[in-house]
């Protein structure tokens, strides 16, 4: 192995290391906290609103 | 003029039917190569029907008819909900899924004619390749003049996974697919030798990573917490595990090709990105898993559910396993037997299905405008079947596998084999049949899942589906132009 070569997976290997910090420390940073929450529960929004619900209540010809 | 924006899911629901029939398609054809492995006599002498022809027709069934066309459908849908916005370009969308149809039927049936590249999971001909590209970047069209219109300003993580999966499958597949036609039905791949090997294993293995990982992750991280109303366990490690995952996986290619060619220091960079690789993919099963947390009373009463947990221990077991497959010495033991096989379908029938099989349940209903499936109890079975016929096959084929790893490496005192090839082969009938049986059970099903989704599909056939209008909440939802961007 080459010294240039030794020299270049060196510096890659810090150059990823720092980048995989920088990505913990972004998504740990206060400032995106309330962004995120509101994330964390966006696909609980896909519900049937309540009149689309009582339509189909009368239905009757789905499963309990 | 007021003008109300509706969701459109008419291409999801297109998908949800393409997704549902392929399935059974492709693993129609599993069972029969199975059955021919166990009985050749099935293969009637007929060069179309060998196990060598039908065989491509299994994984590219599997993989690209039913996963692409569930993984494109719920990606339509998805991508809609989390931007509150309709689809971006709809005629281009529903172009993607007639492109994609046409593409499923042409390789289906010019690979069994022997019209073939002969790399693996890369099949079908330089015409077909040319179309998959057009259809693919369409796709990736589609997706992001979506994701440009949305009114929520972060991008949620589903999205992500679905774009990571678009731009790297796109990559993959023109990269490996380059190749100098030399008439209608055959052409020569630009690579040659072991660069050739390398090209096709970078683009084999990634197609695991990016179509059968990250776009089914997609799936996961928005249908979980739907089904478990519960919000993601952590949104920000969701993150972390994104970029961990989609930069490490790019260079684990070469554990497919260990002790082969391939310069040995490439096969060990296969080996150690492997083992990295554990932790990205922990981590997505854990956030799944825990997001659970609060809601395990589901798993009493909702199938889907059920599908979604029991994929995400299996996407935990089967990435910890090819992980440790990954290991030369462990892989000098399992490679080129039938523990692959155990392994790629502790993947694809556990995980993959699985959480196809449960996001279906979970979405279909809305897209077809019912408040749930038409049957639960047909979707108990299902489940049962599937996990019953998982366990069969993959139970087998791990046995089957140690058994010829064992066998082909037991060498006399003199260094000379102790087995032949055919001892191997004849201590693991039993396995075969086992297998057989494995697939059949999955296979019923899925049949009994297209049962439940025609009869769930009931509106939508009378073509009576209400249109599902898109949240713009404050200050009314008729205004023009529409609020951009909503809080968030």
């Amino acid at each position: 192995m080459s010294e240039i070569w030794g020299h270049l997976t060196g510096v890659i290997i810090v150059v990823i290391m720092v980048a995989f910090i920088c990505i913990w420390a972004w998504a740990w940073s206060g400032h995106h906290k309330k962004a995120f929450s509101r994330m964390a529960n966006l696909p609980m929004e896909d519900e049937a609103s309540s009149d689309e619900q009582t339509a189909h209540a009368t239905k009757g010809d789905t499963q309990p | 003029m007021p003008n109300t924006e509706y969701y459109d899911d008419k291409v999801v629901r297109l998908f949800l039917l393409g997704a549902a029939v392929w399935g059974i398609i492709g693993m129609s054809v599993g069972v029969y190569a199975a059955a021919e492995l166990m009985w050749p006599v099935f293969n009637f002498d007929i060069p179309w029907l060998t196990f060598s022809r039908i065989r491509p027709d299994h994984t590219f069934g599997v993989i690209f008819a039913f996963g692409g066309s569930a993984l494109m459908g719920t990606c339509y849908y998805v991508v809609q909900r989390t931007g509150h916005t309709r689809l971006a370009l709809p005629r281009l969308a529903e172009l993607t899924f007639w492109g994609w149809q046409l593409i499923c039927v042409l390789a289906m049936v010019t690979m069994p004619l022997g019209i073939t590249q002969s790399k693996e999971y890369a099949e079908p001909e330089w015409f077909v390749d040319i179309l998959i590209a057009v259809v693919w970047v369409s796709f990736g069209v589609v997706f992001f003049a979506t994701l440009a219109r949305r009114r929520i300003r972060h991008i949620y993580v589903a999205n992500w996974y679905y774009g990571a999966f678009i731009i790297a499958v796109g990559l993959l597949h023109i990269v490996n697919n380059i190749a100098l036609p030399i008439s209608l039905t055959k052409s020569y791949p630009v690579y040659s030798g072991v660069v050739d090997a390398m090209v096709q294993w970078w683009y084999g293995h990634n197609a695991v990573a990016f179509f059968l990982t990250a776009g089914f992750l997609g799936m996961m991280y928005y249908f979980v917490p739907r089904q478990a109303q519960q919000p993601l366990w952590s949104y920000r490690f969701s993150i972390v595990n994104f970029w961990a995952l989609i930069s490490v996986y790019m260079w684990a290619g070469s554990h497919h090709l260990m002790y082969t060619a391939l310069p040995d220091w490439v096969q060990s960079v296969g080996m150690a990105f492997s083992l990295i690789l554990l932790m990205p993919s922990w981590g997505s099963a854990a956030n799944g898993l825990l997001t659970f947390n609060g809601s395990w009373h589901k798993l009493k009463t909702d199938p889907a559910a059920k599908f979604m947990v029991m994929s995400l221990v299996f996407y935990a077991a089967a990435t910890f396993e090819g992980s440790m497959m990954a290991i030369k010495t462990v892989n000098s033991l399992s490679h080129y037997t039938d523990w692959t096989i155990a392994h790629v379908h502790s993947g694809s029938i556990g995980w993959v299905a699985m959480i196809t099989i449960g996001s279906l349940y979970a979405m279909a209903p809305r897209a077809l405008g019912q408040p749930e499936m038409y049957s639960r109890k047909a979707m108990e079975l299902h489940f049962w079947l599937h996990i019953m016929g998982l366990l069969l096959y993959i139970g087998s084929m791990w046995v089957a596998g140690v058994t010829e790893g064992l066998m082909w490496r037991a060498t006399n005192a003199d260094g000379s084999l102790t087995y032949s090839f055919l001892d191997s082969l004849i201590a693991i009938k039993p396995m075969y049949l086992i297998r057989w049986v494995g697939g059949l059970f999955v296979l019923s099903g899925m049949v009994v899942m297209a049962w439940n989704l025609w009869y769930t599909a009931a509106d939508a056939r009378a073509r009576i589906i209400k249109p599902i209008p898109v949240p713009i909440p404050e200050p009314e939802p008729h205004q023009v132009p529409a609020p951009l961007p909503a809080a968030g």
